[in-house]
């Protein structure tokens, strides 16, 4: 895959990814203003380190390793920002937002897998290559969290 | 409920209208040229950054020695599990920097919860010395990180008898992420020649298979399954089929342990028993 240089290919680039990766984000941090920071934060990454890709997918798969590796830097740091800000989750009716607070309240590893496998649609071994764990673990963690949210959610959660 | 699905409610997560420009701002700001370096520091503050490193290794010298005198029992690297026979003590091994606890037990000493008595340590190994005999190794360790739902993996496996406590403790590590202390059970006088449960026992825990496997997959079709005995009695396996994928229970020297190839994962989970399968043991198994 060709360097990018273009104003042109880093729009494309973000307007492709941001939502990805505010998703990911808000999946670790409280705050959509953190979420979108760290959003960024990985676009600088990209362009400024322009790592050699070898095709868009394996640019989409470096895109959210490092968007979940800042992320857990995020909260190691100081700079984490605890007010929530007005976005369109917090306008969400209460009983909408249940599902995604049960997600959310999950341990952060059972987060990102939840977040990969059913909204981006990986498959547990892509997943697993992508966050460098071993398909059993994966696999588990994926278990692990459906029954978490099927108690918390009495067996109602739609995923 | 239906519009409440995780995946619509995600859809709602989406990046504001000025989160591009602000971004490509933010990309154009890092990859501007550094700005010039700094005029070379006066003599008196390299002065001081010495002699700080200077009092900060020396403390760091004292605390080291201060640790060592109130922890004399600190032994060196064992090398092999062999090398320790003293039953009901404790000793340390240091392996890459990190030490683990080796806790010696007496046979009488409860073991874990899935030998039905005690109290579930966390991250805990069990190794059984036999003489003449490949160790046999229980691995147990909690899934969750609450107290509650207090889960854990058992991998069951058959180490090479040249397998040190080093080893032991990587091929946990590789499959469970890293360990905060060990301990290790030898229990000598444990039945040196390799046998099956009996029969009932190994009925009750397909009952239990069977059971905890409906629940956690109610919709998967299991088969009446089949059982047969390997050709030197060693081994007992239990197979069924759910959703024409095999499993396979194997049954070896009063332990069980599994192969799931359900969903194409080799990992199975969610059982009365939760179990991981290293790679090793799957090789060992097929052999």
């Amino acid at each position: 895959m060709q360097e990018m240089d273009s104003f042109q290919d880093f729009s494309w680039v973000i307007d492709t990814y941001s939502n990805m990766l505010l998703r990911i984000a808000c999946h670790h941090v409280k705050s959509r203003a953190d979420a979108e920071d760290i959003a960024q934060d990985a676009f600088v990454k990209l362009f400024t380190a322009q790592p050699l890709l070898e095709s868009e997918e394996h640019r989409k798969a470096w895109l959210i390793r490092v968007t979940i590796n800042l992320c857990k830097n995020f909260l190691k740091s100081f700079r984490r920002n605890e007010v929530p800000l007005e976005d369109p989750y917090y306008q969400m009716a209460e009983e909408q937002r249940e599902v995604l607070d049960a997600v959310w309240r999950l341990p952060e590893k059972f987060r990102d897998v939840v977040y990969l496998y059913y909204y981006e649609g990986y498959t547990v071994p892509e997943i697993s290559r992508l966050l460098g764990k071993k398909e059993n673990t994966v696999a588990s963690w994926l278990h692990r969290a459906r029954i978490r949210l099927k108690e918390e959610l009495n067996g109602g959660v739609f995923l | 409920m239906k519009e409440n699905r995780y995946t619509d409610l995600m859809d709602h997560i989406h990046s504001g209208k000025n989160f591009p420009q602000e971004t490509m701002e933010k990309v154009q700001q890092a990859r501007r040229p550094p700005t010039p370096a700094a005029p070379p520091r006066s003599p008196r503050r390299w002065l001081v950054l010495v002699a700080s490193i200077l009092l900060v290794a020396a403390a760091a010298e004292l605390v080291c020695l201060a640790a060592l005198w109130i922890q004399p029992q600190f032994s060196q690297p064992e090398e092999s599990y062999k090398g320790i026979a003293e039953l009901g003590g404790t000793s340390f091994i240091e392996w890459e920097g990190r030490k683990y606890e080796l806790e010696w037990k007496k046979p009488t000493d409860p073991i874990g919860p899935y030998l039905g008595t005690g109290e579930l340590r966390e991250r805990e190994i069990s190794l059984y010395s036999r003489e003449g005999q490949s160790p046999l190794l229980w691995v147990a360790a909690p899934l969750s990180e609450g107290e509650e739902n207090y889960h854990f993996y058992k991998f069951a496996g058959f180490a090479s008898p040249d397998h040190t406590i080093l080893d032991v403790i990587q091929l946990y590590e590789e499959a469970c992420g890293p360990l905060s202390s060990v301990s290790c059970v030898q229990k000598p006088g444990y039945e040196s020649s390799a046998s099956p449960l009996p029969h009932t026992e190994s009925q009750e825990e397909i009952q239990q298979i069977r059971s905890s496997f409906s629940q956690v997959y109610p919709d998967s079709n299991l088969s009446t399954g089949t059982e047969s005995l390997s050709s030197d009695s060693s081994t007992y396996s239990y197979r069924i089929e759910a959703d024409g994928k095999e499993l396979v229970f194997t049954f070896a020297n009063g332990v069980s342990c599994s192969i799931e190839l359900y969903k194409g994962n080799t990992v199975g989970s969610g059982f009365g028993y939760l179990y991981a399968i290293p790679e090793y043991v799957k090789d060992w198994l097929s052999q």
